[in-house]
C-alpha cells in the first residue's frame, strides 16, 4: 500500500475544518498496528493452543526456545497459510467492494451485487458437478485447480457481460449495468440451481460447504496461487483514488476534472474481476466483508479513497481474521463456513449501517 | 479563445442542434440565453465534449474531440446544473476535488480550498457535509470546486474558461450578483467564461456578448443591445416584451409585458 505522505500539512500546526486527512493517516496507523496482533493471536489460536507471544517471538527470532518442534510445524504449515490466505482475502473483498461502489457511486455497489461473485459461482459450481462427467478432460487438464481457474474464469466472463451489456458508444450507464447486474446474477442463479438439481449427494454437500464460504482448507499452494493476482490487486488500488474520488461528482465530471473516465472504469472492472474471482476461487461465497467494510471506515474517516482504500485492506483482512477465529471457535473442535460469520455479524450490521444514514445518502 | 463550427448534436432520432457557428473570447463573458428546450445545456455538453456531437470545438487552438481529459482539464473548468453525491463528502474534500489532477502541484491546497470558499461567500461552511446543505449552497461549493481547477484565469501564458451551466438558477439575489461578478472578474483577469442564464436582466447587465438560442439554431449573437431586443425576444420567447432603459448604475432592462390586465386579482 503507497500513500502520499508529503502531500499537504506543510504546517500541521493548522487544522482546517472539513480536511479529514490527518485522522484518516492515524486510522491506518492504527489498523495497521491492529492487523499485525490479530494476525499472531490467528496463528497462536487452535487446537493445538500457543502463547501469542511465544508465537511471535518464534516468528521474529527464528529460534524454537518458546514453542515445540510440532507446534512450528502446525503454526508454519497449518496456520500460516490459512492466516495468509483470510488477510489476503479480506483485504480483496473490502478493496473491490470499495472500488466498486465508488465506481457505480453507489454504497451498495459490490462485486455480490454486479454479479461477479454469481458468474465465479456458476463457473465453479459447474466445475463441481460437470467435472467428473463431461468436462473430465478439461478438469484433469486443470488438476487440482480447475474448480478456483472456473471461478475465476466465470467471474471475469460475467464482467465482460456486463461491461458489453451496459455500454454503448464507448460509454458506461452505471444504472444499467447496476440493472443488468441484477439479472445477470438471477440467470447464474438459475442455472447453478438446475446444476444442483443433477449433483450427486457428495457434490452436493462439496457444493453447500463451498457456497457459504470457508477457508479452512488453506493451504501454501493455495495463497500462492492467488497471492499473484490479489497482492498486484491491492497494490495497484491506491492508484485508482483520486480517479474514484472524481468519480463520485459523475461521470462527466470526472471527466472535466481530468480523468479518462472510459480507460479508467475498465481498468478498474478488470482488477475488481481478478481479485473476487480469485477469491471465490479459494473460499466461496463470503458475503458482507466488501459493504460492510468500505460503510465503517467512510464513518470514521470519510470516503477520500486515497485513505478508504488502504484502510480497507487493513480492516478487510481484521475482519476476516476475526470472522475466521469465531467460526474455528464456536463449535469446537468442528468449524463453522466463515461465510455464516461474516453474514450473522455483517447483515445486521449493514442494516444498521443502512438505517443511521438513511438521510444522508442518496441510495 | 474558443470556436465551435457546425455543431450538430442528435440524441436518438431527434436532431437538437442543427449546425451551430459559435465563438467565446477570451477577457469576454459570453453568455447563452434562450427558452426551455432551446438546446442550451446541449450545445454546452458538446463545447465541453459531454456528448457525441458532428462539427468541430476547438479550445485554445486544440480540438477537443481528440484531445486528453488532463490536457482538457487544465484549460478549462466545467459547473454541472447540479450534483448529487451518493457519499458524505465534507464542503472542504468537494472542493478539493477540483486539485484531483492538480495542474499546480506546489499550491497549498487547504488554504486555496478556503479562499475559493470566501470566493462564494462560504467562509467557514468547510466542515459541513455536502449532503446537508441547502441547494444554493451546494451550487456555490460546487462553482468554488471549479474556481479551484482553474483559479488563475491565465496560465503558463494561455486563458483558460469557465463554463457554467445555469450557475445561478437556485440562488437568493445577493448570491446572484455575487456570482456574476466572479465570472466577470474572471473574464476581465484575461480568461473566458461561458455561462447559461435564464436572467435577461443579470445577462444585460453584466454579459460583453450574448448567443440567444432557440429550437436548435442561434437565432442572434452579439453585443448585448444588439441581441436583447423586443423583436429578438418576442420571436424566440413567445412573449412581448419591452426593453428599457434607465440611466444611473444599471445599463438597460427588459420586462415581459402583461396583457389584459392579467393579475392575481383578476385571476
Amino acid at each position: 500500500m503507497s500513500i502520499s505522505l508529503e502531500a499537504t500539512s506543510t504546517n500541521p500546526a493548522r487544522a482546517y475544518a472539513g480536511d479529514r486527512t490527518g485522522s484518516a493517516r492515524r486510522m491506518l496507523l492504527v489498523l495497521a498496528v491492529l492487523l499485525l496482533i490479530t494476525a499472531i493471536f490467528s496463528l497462536a489460536s487452535g487446537a493445538t493452543d500457543t502463547s501469542a507471544f511465544s508465537v511471535a517471538w518464534a516468528l521474529v527470532s527464528g529460534q524454537d526456545d518458546l514453542i515445540s518442534a510440532v507446534e512450528r510445524v502446525v503454526i508454519m504449515d497449518i496456520r500460516m497459510p490459512r492466516t495468509l490466505l483470510g488477510m489476503m482475502i479480506g483485504a480483496s473483498l473490502a478493496v473491490s467492494g470499495a472500488t466498486m461502489q465508488g465506481l457505480f457511486r453507489n454504497p451498495l455497489a459490490d462485486p455480490g451485487i454486479v454479479g461477479v461473485s454469481a458468474g465465479a459461482g456458476l463457473g465453479a459450481v459447474t466445475f463441481i458437478v460437470l467435472g467428473a462427467g463431461v468436462l473430465a478432460p478439461v478438469a484433469a487438464l486443470f488438476g487440482l485447480y480447475h474448480v478456483p481457474f472456473a471461478a475465476f474464469l466465470g467471474g471475469l466472463a460475467f464482467t465482460f457481460a456486463l461491461y458489453r451489456i451496459s455500454t454503448s458508444n464507448g460509454r458506461t450507464s452505471v444504472a444499467t449495468m447496476l440493472l443488468a447486474g441484477i439479472a445477470l446474477g438471477a440467470m447464474a442463479g438459475a442455472f447453478t440451481g438446475l446444476l444442483v438439481f443433477w449433483a450427486d449427494d457428495e457434490q452436493l454437500r462439496d457444493l453447500t460447504f463451498w457456497g457459504l464460504g470457508s477457508i479452512a482448507g488453506a493451504t501454501w499452494l493455495k495463497v500462492l496461487a492467488v497471492a499473484p493476482i490479489i497482492v498486484p490487486v491491492l497494490l495497484f488500488a491506491p492508484f485508482m483514488a483520486r480517479g474514484l474520488n472524481a468519480m463520485t461528482l459523475g461521470e462527466a465530471t470526472a471527466q472535466h476534472l481530468g480523468v479518462n473516465v472510459q480507460i479508467f472504469k475498465r481498468i478498474a472492472i478488470v482488477l475488481v474481476a481478478a481479485a473476487t474471482g480469485a477469491s471465490v476461487a479459494v473460499s466461496g461465497g463470503i458475503g458482507f466483508v466488501g459493504i460492510v467494510v468500505p460503510h465503517l471506515l467512510r464513518l470514521f474517516i470519510g470516503p477520500d479513497h486515497r485513505y478508504l482504500l488502504p484502510a480497507c485492506a487493513l480492516l478487510g483482512a481484521i475482519m476476516l481474521l476475526f470472522a475466521d477465529a469465531i467460526a474455528r471457535q464456536i463449535v469446537a473442535p468442528a468449524e463453522l463456513p466463515i461465510g455464516i460469520v461474516t453474514a450473522t455479524i455483517g447483515a445486521p450490521f449493514f442494516l444498521w449501517i443502512l438505517l443511521r444514514r438513511r438521510g444522508l445518502m442518496d441510495i | 479563445m474558443l470556436e465551435a463550427h457546425n455543431i450538430r448534436v442528435r440524441l436518438g432520432k431527434t436532431e437538437i442542434l442543427h449546425g451551430i457557428d459559435m465563438a467565446a473570447a477570451k477577457d469576454q463573458f459570453t453568455v447563452i440565453i434562450g427558452p426551455n428546450g432551446s438546446g442550451k445545456t446541449t450545445l454546452l455538453r458538446a463545447l465541453t465534449g459531454e456528448i457525441g456531437f458532428g462539427g468541430t470545438v476547438r479550445l485554445n487552438g486544440i480540438d477537443i474531440a481528440g484531445a486528453r481529459p488532463l490536457d482538457l482539464a487544465s484549460l478549462r473548468g466545467v459547473l454541472p446544473q447540479s450534483a448529487n453525491l451518493s457519499f458524505p463528502f465534507t464542503v472542504h474534500e468537494v472542493v478539493r476535488l477540483g486539485l484531483t489532477m492538480g495542474v499546480d502541484t506546489d499550491v497549498d491546497i487547504p488554504a486555496r480550498i478556503e479562499e475559493a470558499l470566501a470566493a462564494v461567500d462560504l467562509t467557514g461552511f468547510g466542515g459541513r457535509l455536502y449532503q446537508e446543505l441547502s441547494g444554493g449552497e451546494q451550487q456555490r461549493v460546487q462553482l468554488a470546486r471549479v474556481l479551484t481547477q482553474v483559479w488563475e484565469p491565465v496560465f503558463e501564458s494561455r486563458p483558460r474558461c469557465l463554463f457554467l451551466d445555469e450557475p445561478i438558477s437556485s440562488l437568493d439575489i445577493r448570491h446572484q450578483l455575487q456570482i456574476m461578478q466572479i465570472a466577470r472578474a474572471y473574464a476581465e483577469a484575461g480568461g473566458g467564461v461561458v455561462a447559461i442564464l435564464h436572467d435577461l436582466n443579470l445577462t444585460a447587465h453584466f454579459a460583453d456578448h450574448v448567443v440567444l438560442m432557440n429550437r436548435g439554431w442561434v437565432h442572434a449573437s452579439g453585443d448585448p443591445r444588439q441581441v436583447l431586443t423586443p423583436s429578438n425576444l418576442e420571436a424566440v420567447y413567445g412573449c412581448p416584451m419591452t426593453v428599457g432603459h434607465i440611466p444611473q448604475g444599471m445599463d438597460f432592462f427588459v420586462l415581459p409585458v402583461i396583457e389584459g390586465g392579467v393579475s392575481a386579482r383578476t385571476l
